[in-house]
């Protein structure tokens, strides 16, 4: 039964993604952004599964279960807080695309200020901190299809399993694929994260009954400071911004700012993608508060908070709760999490890595002639990317997770010199360049704590060096020679 | 226009204050609606007003009608 309800999901999604190859063209501006033409119902899908990894599934409930209410209460308004940047830098980036056909990041950037560096030290930034991130999907999803299977499909064969269907619709029909794929996962893990929550409070006597009872078991779950105090105001205002500046600088999520039919279009999904965290992120921090009636003591028996990511599967591998054929039904909701963030990743970096390395910067630009070897190239990249994803799942480098919990702000530097490239008059690309490197540079001294974390009097390392990347443009505008091309 | 950018400026920086209510961290945990901590609804409400504020944003702003910074 399980493995009918896991071929049925994965099936389910390579029809989704033919449904896309049927209607794809073979350019470059098709297959990677789908022809610029989306509606607001897709895009809507596609910004919310791209950026709501595994992490949403099995990470909130985690959370849910160490902190308590206060993590859902800073993700949902920090999380809709993004929805801004959606106007200040997606609305813009749209109309640039539009206007000069851009197609990523890294090469708006580079055109809009005439500088190849800075070009390239936006593919270095983008790809360094998104091929660690987009490697632990598989990861992820290898240990779910094998715990889900009993071991009898093992951790690697899941990975690879998962990815061989991912490269199949990708490799087909690119951004169409993906997006209709998207919209499919998108609903699956709306529907199933509040199908296990209520399956979960039902065993307790109702969504109340369980509140009560966690409440007298463990108040400090409802307690602002969250249940290790893990949130001091410091914390709580870093992490409130933190998403504003990472969301828009993830390169799978700046893509989707191309893709848009219009401008009313993506505005209408900027409002939407700002409203879903309030309604979706309370599930699955209510299973992670809701575990501790099963299993109290999840923390204390190993030391690793990471443990604690567990709770989702183990509640729901409990026969008290669930049968294993129900059990596997909404662990295909995190399967379907893992996929839709994964296909997004590996399209973007490929499309940087044709567009701005080989086509750009080796070839020279001449795109009006390499339409097609583009397409070629970003395909065999794909293939590429997939196979390094692999590698790094068998192998699982402790140094991956470092530059994992490195990625959110070692992107959201970007953001600074993005906004003064979007809105300055004339901005000198050298203080764009100085900005992110210097910034860049501060951020691992802080993160590695060369620099005493008590010089940044308990704020998130990102912070100061957002601050100290936006100062460094506007000080450079000031000094350095106005650019003579706007 | 100017005035407009300010108002909306003023509308969003407020509500992200707003969001940091440390005032009322100390405060005794009452429940609320579903045995939920009480505090969790304000939050609630303040983002759909951030949602909502988004929306008339939207309608307002174009990305060509910004001030030269």
């Amino acid at each position: 039964m399980i493995y009918l309800i896991i071929g049925v999901y994965l099936a389910i999604t390579l029809a989704a993604g033919f449904i896309g190859y049927h209607k794809a063209k073979n350019t470059p501006e098709d297959y990677f952004l789908g022809s610029r033409g989306f509606g607001a119902l897709i895009m809507f899908f596609t910004f919310i599964a791209t950026n709501f990894s595994a992490f949403f599934f099995l990470g909130f409930a985690g959370e849910g279960y160490r902190v308590g209410y206060s993590y859902y209460a800073m993700m949902a308004f920090g999380t809709a807080l993004a929805g801004l940047a959606f106007f200040f830098i997606g609305t813009k980036v749209w109309k640039l695309g539009q206007k000069h056909k851009y197609i990523t990041a890294p090469e708006l950037v580079g055109k809009e200020t005439g500088s190849k560096p800075l070009q390239v030290i936006y593919v270095l930034v983008m790809v360094f901190f998104t091929l660690p991130y987009m490697a632990v999907q598989p990861i992820g999803a290898g240990i779910i299809i094998s715990e889900l299977t009993g071991g009898q499909i093992p951790y690697f064969a899941g990975c690879a399993i998962l990815m061989f269907f991912i490269v199949i619709y990708v490799l087909i029909g690119g951004m169409r694929s993906i997006a209709v794929t998207d919209m499919i996962q998108g609903i699956l893990m709306f529907t199933l994260i509040f199908a296990a929550v209520f399956l979960i409070a039902d065993g307790f006597g109702g969504v109340a009954e369980a509140n009560r009872k966690v409440y007298e078991l463990k108040p400090e779950l409802f307690s602002r400071e969250g249940a290790d105090g893990s949130f001091t105001p410091q914390r709580w205002f870093s992490l409130m911004l933190l998403w504003l500046f990472c969301v828009p600088m993830f390169p799978q999520m700046f893509m989707r700012f191309f893709i848009s039919r219009d401008l009313p279009t993506l505005k209408l999904s900027a409002v939407l993608y700002s409203i879903v965290p309030v309604i979706l992120f309370i599930a699955p921090v209510m299973i992670g508060v809701f575990g501790h009636l099963v299993y109290p003591d999840l923390l204390s028996e190993n030391a690793s908070p990471k443990i604690a990511d567990q709770i989702l599967p183990r509640i729901l591998t409990n026969p008290d709760f669930a049968s294993p054929a129900f059990a596997a039904v909404i662990m295909t909701g995190a399967l379907a999490a893992f996929m839709s963030t994964l296909d997004s990743q590996l399209l973007a970096l490929s499309t940087i890595l044709s567009r701005d390395v080989y086509d750009d910067l080796i070839l020279g630009g001449s795109k009006e002639k390499n339409f097609k070897s583009q397409v070629i190239f970003g395909r065999v990249i794909v293939i590429i990317l997939a196979i390094i994803a692999l590698l790094i799942a068998w192998f699982r480098p402790s140094s991956i997770f470092v530059i994992i919990q490195m990625a959110f702000s070692g992107l959201a530097i970007l953001f600074p010199a993005t906004v003064a490239i979007l809105h300055f008059k004339r901005v000198n690309p050298w203080s764009c360049i100085l900005s992110i490197v210097l910034g860049e540079l501060l951020f691992l001294a802080l993160f590695f704590e060369w620099i005493p974390r008590a010089a940044i009097l308990g704020f998130e390392p990102f912070i100061p060096v957002i601050v100290f990347s936006f100062l460094v443009i506007i000080l450079g505008n000031l000094l350095l020679p106005k650019p003579k091309v706007a | 226009m100017r005035r407009h950018w300010l108002t909306w400026t003023i509308l969003f920086v407020f509500l992200f204050f707003m969001s940091m209510d440390f005032w009322r961290w100390d405060d005794p945990v009452s429940l609320g609606l579903y045995n939920f901590p009480g505090w969790l609804g304000y939050l609630v409400v303040l983002s759909l007003i951030l949602s909502l504020s988004l929306y008339f944003f939207g309608r307002f702003y174009e990305p060509d009608n910004e001030e030269e910074l």
